[in-house]
């Protein structure tokens, strides 16, 4: 109801009421017949076909849910199918990483035969096409265009290591379009997200602390707080 | 100030002091986030009838430029290999999109019809919210899924902006009347995380083994529950309890419980807040 109106039927008291409500019954009394038509002729046939339309969505979720087990990989088994011929390919050779703190950064060379050096690549960031995902201490992740990963593990000495996985049906492909300048955007884009973060997480735990606090101060500073199962 | 409130005030102040300087960062629980997975259906029931997603994304925040690309449910991209961009130039702005717009339903890789989203801001660190509606229609258009009077089976949620490293669950499914319940998780990052299911009735007592599965990265895995339990005897009613065993974020998901009068609960599958984190762009497709 409107401000305005409920105004009115404060101002107007019982009387006002009254009126108010024997107008609704009179539009209860139009409307009731046809509400009572709808649900004699309208619903059984919706109904039919609600159950139709559920019974088969139950069988395409079902069908969905067999295909979906049917396929799901035994645990421990690689995240990538080995194939050093494939990231041979790609000519990317990962020449060092950088771990220092939440930086993760991977120096990467092009190509044996480019006449340019060394990329370091920060976690977000594009390399020769490639989509720089994870950096750990002896490999790093890089994912394609198509979703396809690949791991380059660092050179000891070698030639570089890699591992794929298989490439995704042709149709889709397209040069990626990704250029230096995104990367860099990407990664100062993390950098901003990540020090918002951060200050959320303090507020987070002073907000906490106060909530202790308080809870404390009111007596209840006695009761245990369990720790959730893990 | 007597004895008894030195001491109380005493207390609070080690308590404050010890959980400002030692206590564990909390991972802030939000949805509203400029990186999100969204849940992505589209399968053909036949007679014109899709159970099909529709989409409602929001700069809530302030102008956004959403791009979206799409995975299918075995970790393959789908859609245009750039994603789709959604431009949202005024805060509160929204943009209403389906499977078509988002350019994956004529893509053969998207048989199964099932998969995922990953939506991230592009053009600033502002967070944007996602609609997601799920239900059955045969009208594709952008927003018919709420709209038009003959869709059913229809339920909404969020994107999510979070995943787990630990523990989450769903609260109830049931299989009374003839419902049904379907659990689809997600690993939206890249690395395998291993995931243990226990199944429990309703009185918390576990049913028959856990089960254990790899979701490799930017993989789905969808069960249909209890089913996928295999206990000799399901509990007709229950909750799950589930276990990222990787102890590294990357799991989320959503549940789908249906019933045979047309109601559905469409909900994310519950993350525990202290094992949360928000999905990193560094991690965007």
């Amino acid at each position: 109801m409107a401000d305005s109106a409920r105004d009115r039927l404060a101002l107007g008291g019982p009387s006002l009421e009254k009126r108010m409500t024997r107008g609704r019954s009179i539009v209860r009394m139009a409307t009731w017949p046809a509400t009572v038509a709808g649900l004699l002729v309208g619903v059984p046939l919706s109904f039919a076909s609600d159950q139709g339309t559920f019974l088969d969505l139950v069988r395409a979720l079902q069908n969905v849910a067999e295909i979906s087990t049917q396929r799901a990989i035994s645990p421990g088994a690689p995240d990538v199918v080995t194939s050093t011929m494939a990231a041979e390919g790609t000519g990317l050779n990962l020449l060092g990483v950088v771990i220092a703190g939440e930086t993760r950064l991977a120096l990467v060379q092009l190509a044996a035969t480019s006449s340019s050096g060394p990329e370091l690549v920060p976690v977000g960031g594009f390399v020769g096409g490639y989509h720089l995902t994870d950096v750990e201490e002896n490999q790093v992740t890089l994912e394609g265009q198509h979703g396809e990963r690949m791991i380059l593990r660092l050179q000891t000495g070698g030639g570089a290591s890699g591992e794929t996985a298989p490439s995704a049906p042709a149709g889709l492909v397209e040069a990626p379009k990704v250029t230096d300048s995104i990367a860099v955007d990407r990664a100062e884009l993390i950098r901003a997200k990540e020090t918002r973060s951060a200050r959320r997480a303090e507020r987070d735990v002073q907000q906490k602390a106060r909530d202790l606090a308080e809870r404390a101060a009111s007596g209840q500073a006695g009761q245990p707080v369990s720790e959730p199962e893990r | 100030m007597n004895a008894s409130q030195s001491l109380k005030a005493a207390i609070v102040g080690m308590l404050f002091l010890g959980l400002v300087v030692l206590g564990p960062p909390s991972a802030s629980a939000g949805n509203m986030w400029f990186q999100q997975a969204i849940l992505l259906v589209h399968i053909n029931l036949g007679g014109g009838q899709f159970f099909t997603t529709n989409y409602v994304f929001a700069a809530n925040e302030g102008p956004a430029s959403i791009n979206v690309k799409c995975f299918n449910d075995s970790f393959q991209r789908i859609g245009p290999p750039a994603g789709v961009n959604i431009a949202l130039s005024a805060t509160g702005q929204i943009a209403q999109h389906t499977p078509t717009t988002l350019g994956v339903t004529s893509d053969p890789l998207f048989s199964s019809g099932n998969g995922w989203c990953w939506a991230s801001i592009i053009s600033s660190g502002l967070d944007f919210n996602t609609q997601i509606t799920v239900g059955a229609t045969s009208d594709l258009s952008p927003g018919a899924l709420l709209n038009n009077p003959s869709s059913s089976l229809v339920g909404t949620n969020s994107g999510q902006g979070e995943s787990s490293s630990s523990v989450a669950g769903v609260p109830f499914f049931t299989t009374a009347g003839g419902a049904q319940h379907f659990l689809g998780l997600i690993n939206p990052l890249t690395a395998t995380r291993t995931l243990t299911l226990t199944l429990f009735d309703a009185n918390g007592n576990p049913q028959g083994a856990p089960l254990t599965r790899s979701l490799n990265g930017r993989a789905m895995l969808v069960l249909s529950v209890p089913a996928a339990f295999g206990a000799p005897t399901p509990p007709t009613n229950g909750s799950i309890k589930i276990v990222n065993t990787s102890n590294a974020q990357g799991f989320l998901g959503w549940y789908l419980q249906i019933y045979p009068n047309g109601k559905v609960v469409f909900n994310a599958v519950g993350l525990d807040g202290d094992d949360t984190a928000q999905l990193p762009l560094a991690a965007a497709p």
